[in-house]
């Protein structure tokens, strides 16, 4: 049964337990605190010039894109997949081929450049941190929301964050994509809005892993945005 | 330790921990096994149950479906099965076609005396006339069917009980599921699901749920408490008569809109998919524990945002004679698909479908409701 590694003691009438995870609740918030001490922690930057990783590095790395890459998988895939017979075996194929990507870039990242993987560990924290946000918001607005899915919202934001440039650029284009066919397809539905968008956030988030790969070893210096500095 | 070290071990815990307890692929399947609002099962029936009057019940397996669906259940009323209509209402005689239609109420919202009148003809202003003024024999689904009732059990506010659902119902409060029945005659099958709200002391008691009003007499009412995503659902069956004495299976059924954002991505977005899957299963293990029925007729709002979900590819390969979706939205707000008709008529050729089309008025409700006709011809006769 899905969830039940998670299982986290015997659950009382709380709102947890109507969230859809009756047991996890108190595994969920463990995960919370543990995640923001990880992201939020002292920075963890590199003071060597060259930027050359170790095994523990790679395997951080390789654990953060598995992570990242997991969340891209299954934001990219539940929807198109919901239109499958066997959409819970595609969905599945979806995670798993998100983490085993994931996996394998954030490894050469990591191994390549502590750096790169360590501003991708900042920007996870601030995602986690916005994702939470988002959380707090959904649960006051949705009856059936608690916290469980206040630190899910985290877990997907931290993802997103780990890899925010791609991820932006292809919502961004999966929204511009969805809504003209939203306006020019007659049978196109805001669900087809919203699974286009949802696929390109995927995409563009496994394409930013990819990019940090191949360019790990060149430690380039950080592109700006109009607004502020964002690193890649 | 260096906090370089430290934050990558963590973060290797952190993946680790994501990746197995968050991410199985394998996704939960519904088996119903039976009994209402406790933990407890009772074991399959031996023989066929008669054809009776009272109400069996067939839920979802999972540990936790059955907790949290219990729990809900606690907070509702008793339901309502008044098998026999008024009398003077046409039976299902050869050469009469059953009408169906499915309808979401918006619990009140829907004027189901003028959905009646208008789609029917059927005229409840009283029963005399109503019966008088009655149509063939007709049979209508209804989601999101509400009761109005000081015998609910007092509820405050929790995560079991959802928001109040207020919708404008005249000047009078309308009339809850119950009192249609009676107005226009009809019978009657109503599950609640789910309280309308918590009690405040500012308006009465109500709940809502799952409903068959019928012209024709119903047998063997069944309630499927659905596999548990966001809310309870309860799809609820009755059995009518064909011309022929063939056992035609009524369903209502209501699926949920979306789950929590945690099961959502647990599950895959497979929240409908598990619910038809709870269904599909209920309805083969009602078969199998018997009296066979062969015929089923299955309408209701499946929440499907896309006409071609997983959910309904399910409900279509269960119910291989369903017509096509016409291409017709039936949710006003977003225009979305939500609201279909299945079929199945198993071995007897001589039930079919021969119309199928959305309403063209909602009545105040936030859906349009569906009709359907099932014609009957009589089995070719051995010289």
């Amino acid at each position: 049964m899905t969830g039940d590694t998670c299982t986290a003691g015997p659950e009382g009438p709380s709102a947890e337990a109507s969230t859809g995870n009756p047991k996890k609740s108190g595994h969920w918030l463990a995960c919370f605190v543990a995640a923001g001490w990880i992201f939020l922690g002292p920075p963890s930057h590199a003071a060597a010039q060259t930027y050359e990783g170790d095994t523990w590095t790679t395997v951080a790395g390789a654990s953060l894109g598995l992570y990242s890459g997991s969340v891209m998988g299954v934001l990219g895939t539940m929807m198109p997949c919901n239109r499958t017979l066997a959409g819970d075996r595609c969905v599945a194929s979806g995670v798993g081929t998100g983490a085993a990507m994931g996996m394998v870039m954030g490894g050469l990242i990591g191994a390549q450049n502590t750096n790169a993987l360590d501003i991708r560990a900042e920007n996870a924290g601030i995602g986690l941190v916005a994702g939470a946000v988002v959380g707090v918001g959904l649960r006051w607005a949705v009856r059936q929301y608690g916290w469980t899915d206040v630190g899910t919202a985290a877990l997907v934001g931290g993802a997103i964050g780990a890899a925010p440039v791609g991820s932006a650029m292809g919502v961004g284009a999966g929204v511009a994509v969805g809504a003209l066919a939203w306006w020019l397809v007659p049978d196109a539905t805001i669900a087809d809005l919203a699974m286009i968008s949802l696929l390109g956030l995927a995409v563009g988030g496994m394409v930013d892993w990819a990019d940090g790969a191949a360019s790990a070893k060149s430690d380039r210096p950080p592109p700006t945005f109009p607004l502020f500095t964002i690193h890649f | 330790m260096p906090s370089v070290f430290r934050s990558r071990v963590a973060l290797l815990g952190l993946a680790i921990a994501v990746a197995a307890c968050g991410f199985n692929s394998t996704m939960e399947r519904a088996v119903p096994v039976e009994s209402y609002c406790s933990l407890e099962t009772r074991p399959p029936a031996v023989s066929a149950p008669p054809d009776t009057t009272e109400l069996r019940w067939y839920r979802a397996a999972q540990e936790r479906d059955v907790e949290l669906s219990s729990r809900w259940c606690a907070t509702v009323g008793e339901p309502v099965f008044r098998p026999d209509p008024a009398s003077g209402f046409p039976d299902w005689t050869q050469g009469r076609e059953l009408e169906a239609f499915t309808w979401n109420v918006d619990v009140g919202g829907g004027d189901l005396f003028a959905f009646l009148r208008s789609e029917t003809g059927l005229d409840c202003s009283d029963p005399a006339r109503a019966v008088a003024s009655g149509p063939g024999p007709l049979v209508l689904l209804v989601q999101e069917a509400w009761r109005r009732s000081d015998e609910l059990p007092v509820v405050e506010s929790s995560s079991d009980v959802p928001w109040t659902v207020d919708p404008d119902r005249g000047p009078d409060g309308g009339a809850d599921i119950v009192e249609v029945a009676e107005r226009c005659g009809l019978a009657l099958l109503y599950v609640p699901s789910a309280r309308n709200g918590p009690d405040s002391g500012d308006r009465p008691r109500e709940d809502k749920g799952n409903a068959i009003l019928s012209s024709i007499p119903l047998t063997a009412p069944i309630a499927f408490d659905l596999p548990f995503e966001a809310g309870r659902k309860v799809a609820v069956a009755a059995t009518v008569r064909a011309p022929g004495g063939e056992r035609v299976r009524i369903v209502s059924a209501h699926f949920d809109v979306a789950s929590t954002l945690t099961r959502t991505l647990l599950s895959g977005n497979q929240t409908r998919a598990r619910q038809a899957d709870g269904l599909i299963e209920g309805l083969r293990r009602a078969e199998d524990e018997g009296p066979l029925n062969g015929v089923t007729l299955l309408g209701g709002d499946f929440n499907t945002w896309s006409a071609r979900e997983t959910a309904l590819k399910r409900m279509r390969a269960s119910f291989p004679d369903s017509p096509e979706w016409d291409g017709e939205s039936t949710w006003r707000p977003l225009g979305l698909p939500v609201d279909h008709f299945f079929f199945r008529r198993g071995p007897f050729d001589n039930v079919s479908v021969s119309e199928y089309a959305r309403l063209e008025t909602d009545y105040g409700s936030d859906h349009f409701g569906r009709r359907i006709v099932v014609e009957y011809a009589p089995s070719a006769v051995p010289d």
